[in-house]
């Protein structure tokens, strides 16, 4: 056993020599702090490193970690935040290290359960508030032995946006299932409007938001939870299935969202020349406050009844290292995050379109918007992710191979299918 | 302290074996010095990459050894053949494009006339943007209501427009074009340097004795250009197979795969992704087909330097 992991070090020993580059800029963007070592007292440095580098969120994060000082004095935790793509290929080898970050921000899935199962993660069980939290987010807090290994902070919801004014010019309403969400879709084309945005040049993964919903609604969830672990095949004529309702909206899409970034998609969303969007509300949150107070969405719509409805709720929250110095203090932590008091305090601060997980607390900035979208998945019968958060970034990638081969040659299902279940079982080195 | 006196009288016996062994001293510290940090820099975490490609591993549990397996898999993957491929074509279309272009140039813009230092200046002008801010302006240029597209309506050929970089049939080739045009010039520029070393006392000669232009660029100006030829095949050969910025910038490798290079592929298995062996076995094919074709061609030419 110990050859392995020698030469494992070794490798990060040499890897290190990138980790010096991008650790340096990690102390770029992270706050002053009071040099921690040998500052006397008593106190205990707890280190929190966050993948939100956003102005307003790197703020929230540092109240919170001021709130919580402010609580608990013996405690004196530091911020490091990092560029998101650089922190999450960088949480392995921290999660690792004989020294780790005390704190992470991450998010509910297969990863972190994955690091659970490796024995990376720190029991928070006895931190997990016993009251607060729905019965699918505790369950997606835990391991496989129902421990808790995550706290969930917020989390945001995925759905069909559209502008209200511009329904109400074109004179349509919301679809309940798929029959009137086609009828709609033929008959904003009728009136010369391209009804579906979809930008793929650079988003190719927003692919996966129409194959998740499509699953879930064909399929339901139990299925989808069971192909993403690899233990069902893409060649299963149940995905065939989705791919030929999918195909039923094809004509809709717009044709120049293979060449549009999101920044260009989301812009002509916008402005009224592409109907409607399978996003996340964070589609909107850069726009201007009209807009903002302009945008609303509607339930993916309705395939089969019978099926029980999911909905996808990405859940963002925090995890311990195994690791860390200080387990009291690093639980002490996440047991003040799963507070009402805590989740709101981030929210007011960050202003981003999100839902507090906590069932006790209130949405600080509440909209109409994040009140449907919270009454929504509350009504859900079942929660998943997203695609690559219930499995990971390379069985993403397998997707939008398949998926945008798919809007582009549409006739050739039953082939992209085969490739597909032959690229997603060797990225899992089958 | 007691082995400082001992020395000096040791030294005194023989000033001239002092300096000797001090220079040896020296010259061993200027070899050891860099040669350690060299290992500890490069060659280290190269070689581990090729241990790594030996193994399947995702960065979190211990590696497991599989021998030549990655190996074996690129044989039966697609995308490999694909990326493979592309790879080729870039380095035909690019390498070569680039070389006649820039050679062209260059002999165009050699002698000394008015107002050719602008016109240097404008070829050498893309070298100096950072591609991914040149990608920023291509992007717009290929976008569907983009630059291409509008031209195309405007002369009335609105049924050639195309979704340049969103369609499998063109996004290689829209890919290729700005590399070029950025490559073009800086090739010229070490051709002009080249062309600045060719003795005009030649060309005069043969002119007097009547040899056409093409006879004096083919049996004088090529010749002479030799050394800068090595330069410039090592330099296109190592920007062929690294090409990545623009394609990573422009389309990931997308729509499907169809502008994959290898270093594209392998950057979002190896780095992106979480399969480290796989991704390494694909570094280490990148890195022996550079060094491959860059050996080969330096033993020739070596080869006909010596028969010469």
């Amino acid at each position: 056993m110990s050859h392995p992991n020698l030469s494992r070090r070794g490798f990060l020993v040499g890897a290190g020599t990138l980790g010096v580059v991008s650790a340096l800029g990690g102390c770029a963007t992270s706050t002053p702090a009071p040099s921690a070592a040998g500052s006397g007292a008593k106190s205990a440095t707890l280190l929190l490193k966050s993948r939100e580098t956003g102005e307003k969120s790197r703020k929230a994060m540092q109240a919170l970690l001021d709130e919580f000082a402010r609580q608990h004095p013996q405690y004196k935790p530091t911020l490091n935040s990092m560029e998101a793509a650089a922190f999450q290929q960088q949480i392995r080898a921290d999660l690792t290290l004989s020294t780790p970050p005390d704190v992470l921000t991450w998010f509910a899935g297969e990863i972190a359960s994955n690091f659970a199962q490796q024995g990376l993660l720190l029991d928070a069980t006895s931190v997990f508030p016993a009251d607060g939290y729905s019965d699918q987010f505790a369950g997606l807090s835990s391991d496989a032995s129902g421990k808790k290994i995550f706290i969930p902070t917020n989390y945001y919801w995925w759905g069909v946006f559209y502008r209200k004014s511009y329904f109400e010019k074109w004179g349509v309403s919301e679809p309940k299932t798929w029959d009137e969400f086609i009828a709609l879709c033929k008959t904003l084309k009728g009136k010369g409007v391209s009804p579906l945005a979809l930008p793929l040049s650079d988003s190719a993964w927003l692919t996966a938001s129409w194959f998740d919903y499509l699953n879930l609604r064909v399929n339901g969830a139990t299925f989808h939870r069971a192909l993403l672990a690899g233990q069902e095949s893409y060649t299963d004529p149940r995905v065939a299935k989705v791919l030929d309702v999918w195909r039923e909206v094809l004509p809709y899409l717009d044709p120049a969202g293979k060449g549009l970034a999101f920044q260009e998609g989301s812009a002509k969303w916008q402005q009224g020349k592409d109907a409607m969007f399978l996003c996340g509300p964070f589609l909107a949150d850069a726009m201007p406050a009209d807009v903002k107070a302009d945008v609303s969405f509607f339930q993916f719509p309705i395939i089969d009844p019978a099926v029980p409805v999911a909905e996808e709720a990405p859940l963002d929250g925090f995890i311990a290292s195994a690791r860390s110095a200080d387990p009291e203090g690093a639980k002490a932590f996440l047991g003040y995050a799963a507070t009402p008091a805590a989740q709101e305090l981030y929210l007011k601060i960050s202003e981003g379109t999100l839902i507090p997980a906590n069932g006790n607390a209130k949405s600080p900035l509440s909209t109409p918007l994040i009140e449907k979208g919270r009454a929504m998945v509350a009504s859900a019968a079942d929660v998943t992710q997203f695609f690559n958060r219930d499995s990971n970034d390379d069985q993403l990638s397998a997707l939008t191979t398949a998926l945008v081969k798919f809007i582009d040659k549409p006739g050739e299902a039953a082939g992209i299918l085969k490739q597909w279940q032959s690229d997603s079982a060797k990225a899992r080195g089958n | 302290m007691t082995a400082v006196p001992k020395a000096v009288s040791r030294g005194a016996r023989g000033a001239g074996a002092r300096t000797a062994s001090r220079e040896t001293a020296v010259l061993l510290a200027f070899v050891l010095v860099p040669f350690t940090l060299e290992m500890f820099w490069t060659f280290w975490p190269a070689l581990n990459s090729v241990y790594i490609s030996l193994t399947r591993w995702d960065g979190i549990s211990p590696p497991v050894f599989v021998g030549l397996d990655n190996y074996l898999r690129m044989w039966s993957d697609e995308t490999f053949r694909t990326a493979l491929r592309n790879t080729v074509v870039w380095l035909v279309l690019f390498g070569g494009l680039s070389v006649l272009g820039g050679l062209g140039l260059a002999l165009l813009l050699d002698k000394p006339r008015r107002g050719v230092g602008i016109y240097r200046a404008i070829f050498f002008l893309p070298v100096v943007f950072s591609m991914v801010v040149s990608a920023l302006v291509w992007r717009m240029i290929y976008q569907p209501d983009g630059v291409v597209n509008g031209l195309l309506g405007a002369v009335g050929l609105e049924s050639q427009a195309r979704i340049w970089l969103g369609e499998p049939e063109t996004a290689l080739y829209a890919l290729i074009l700005p590399a070029l045009w950025r490559q073009i010039g800086y090739i010229m520029v070490l051709f002009l340097a080249g062309l600045k070393t060719v003795d005009p006392l030649l060309h005069e000669a043969a002119k007097t004795d009547g040899a056409t232009a093409f006879e004096r660029f083919r049996h004088i100006t090529l010749p002479q250009l030799r050394p800068v030829s090595t330069v410039v095949l090592a330099v296109t050969v190592i920007d062929a197979l690294r090409s990545f910025d623009i394609v990573w910038a422009l389309t990931k490798g997308g729509p499907y795969h169809s502008s994959e290079l290898l270093s594209t592929y392998q950057f979002s298995t190896g780095v992106l992704g979480s399969q480290l062996g796989y991704g390494s076995a694909l570094a280490v094919v990148i890195f022996a087909l550079t060094a491959g074709t860059i050996v080969v061609y330096l033993v020739r030419s070596l080869r006909t330097e010596e028969a010469a």
